[in-house]
């Protein structure tokens, strides 16, 4: 639970305490470094969410035309 | 130049695509969000550039230059008995369990000053690995080892973007690792998962990479010991780096399969630092030719292939950004042009998926590695056996 705590505060940027003698440190953000971190982890997150969503649609599609089209052939399998 | 089905194909990949185009855009989106997430490690990158720049300096050794298989020859001197790991926990999946195992690392670095600095980043120590077996049957089956991408490393989700229950649900079993410096591996003050893996800090990269290599070597050895059954890895983007650096070291592995893999490291953090809104402030403590100089000596291209052409396939996606598809284009043409797929979309997202799928399916079935029902998988070395599972 502690771990996490220290996870969780990290990704929000707040200061905690590291045991330098036995950790790599690295150190503490300011509150704007932050906010730009949590930012770009938002914009890959949209990217990823929106990304996915059009995959999805265009697996749907594709499926659809191929079932619709008899002369198409089966997607994915032959030599 | 021949096609072994609708989708592997040998030929290079050339057209770009709708979908590509809208993969590439994308990825433009996520590198912009790269950026910004991995700015404060970009532009202060904690050490001094002397400092960083003479972390350098026992990688790029003469000795080094001429014979850089010499800083992975740790790789042949891994333990032929590997201890059992921790059993962490068990629990259940349709058809079988999902074991929580770890190992301990024990891996020595090449070089010790670089990677461990003045502090150790003990969480490192242990490798974790959450193994996907079946139950409820005696057959022989083959272990897919699944290694995950930069700031990746949660079980969860890269038992998600590597399809695990898919593989699983073929009848093999799938052993997702975890890279050093991530997730659980990472320390509590990093600011990311892989934060300390991939820096300007170019001596822990090297370290981090070897000793990738020397964890995912112990991984598999264990795997085939216990099993008695073939194991082969597939990586996305740098797991893909690894897997492909594996095939260059080892000639035992069933299948190797990188995923949009990297093959140039030196590029991203240069073309993210470029595309920084402080980028004007700093200066990068290394050229792109340095940092090639320096990654020289675990880059799947300084290596020829040595698991066998058959079993290796490589994915690449014609609109990646990220990794663009040069990389696995460099790699298949180093490898000698073995089986390949080049699908629409880039490094977030790929269209047509199930193609890709089925493509790999294809791949593993063609080696024997899908076990029919009530008949086991062959041995690594190719012969017959159906004797129990001797993993628990």
């Amino acid at each position: 639970m502690a771990r996490m705590l220290q996870m969780a505060g990290s990704m929000m940027g707040t200061r905690h305490e590291v045991v330098a003698s036995r950790r790599l440190v690295v150190r503490d953000d300011t509150a704007r470094e932050s906010a730009v971190r949590y930012a770009g982890f938002l914009t890959i997150a949209g990217a990823i969410v929106l990304g996915e969503a059009l995959a999805r649609i265009d697996e749907l599609v594709s499926r659809a035309w191929t079932a619709s089209s008899p002369a198409a052939p089966q997607a994915g399998r032959g030599s | 130049m021949r096609a072994h089905s609708a989708n592997v194909v040998e030929r290079e990949p050339r057209s770009f695509g709708l979908l590509s185009l809208i993969g590439n855009v994308l990825d433009r989106m996520a590198l912009q969000g790269m950026a910004l997430a991995f700015e404060a490690a970009l532009l202060r990158p904690g050490d001094a550039r002397a400092h960083l720049r003479a972390a350098a300096g026992p990688y790029t050794s003469e000795v080094l230059g001429q014979d850089p298989r010499r800083f992975l020859a740790s790789l042949d001197g891994v333990r032929t008995r590997i201890a059992p790991p921790n059993v962490k926990s068990h629990r259940p999946v349709a058809g079988g369990t999902i074991v929580t195992r770890r190992f301990a690392s024990e891996y020595v670095p090449y070089h010790h000053a670089a990677g461990q600095g003045d502090a150790r980043c003990i969480e490192n120590d242990t490798i974790w690995v959450e193994h996907w077996m079946h139950a409820g049957d005696r057959r022989r089956r083959g272990t897919l080892v699944a290694l995950h991408g930069f700031t990746m490393g949660s079980p969860a989700l890269d038992a998600r973007v590597m399809m695990a229950a898919r593989w699983f649900e073929l009848g093999l079993d799938v052993a997702l690792v975890t890279l050093p410096f991530h997730g659980r591996r990472a320390s509590p003050s990093c600011r990311y998962s892989g934060e300390l893996f991939a820096s300007w800090h170019v001596g822990r990269l090297n370290e981090a990479v070897r000793q990738s290599v020397h964890d995912v070597h112990l991984v598999t050895r264990w795997l085939q010991d216990a099993t008695g059954a073939p194991v082969g890895i597939l990586g996305v983007s740098l797991g893909g780096y690894v897997t492909a650096l594996m095939a260059a070291l080892r000639s035992d592995l069933a299948f190797a399969i990188p995923v949009a893999p990297a093959v140039f490291l030196s590029d991203l953090p240069l073309r993210l630092l470029a595309r920084s809104l402080r980028s004007a402030d700093v200066e990068p403590p290394f050229t792109r030719a340095e940092l090639r100089r320096v990654y020289r000596v675990h880059s799947p291209l300084t290596y020829p292939l040595r698991t066998s052409r058959a079993r290796v396939l490589i994915v690449g996606g014609r609109g990646d950004a990220v990794t663009p598809v040069s990389n696995a284009r460099s790699l298949w043409r180093h490898w000698g042009r073995p089986k390949a797929v080049w699908f629409d979309g880039g490094h977030v997202v790929a269209f047509r998926r199930s193609r890709v799928v089925e493509a790999i399916e294809e791949h593993l079935g063609d080696l024997g590695m899908i076990p029919a029902p009530g008949v086991g998988v062959g041995r690594s070395d190719g012969a017959q056996a159906s004797t129990t599972r001797a993993v628990s």
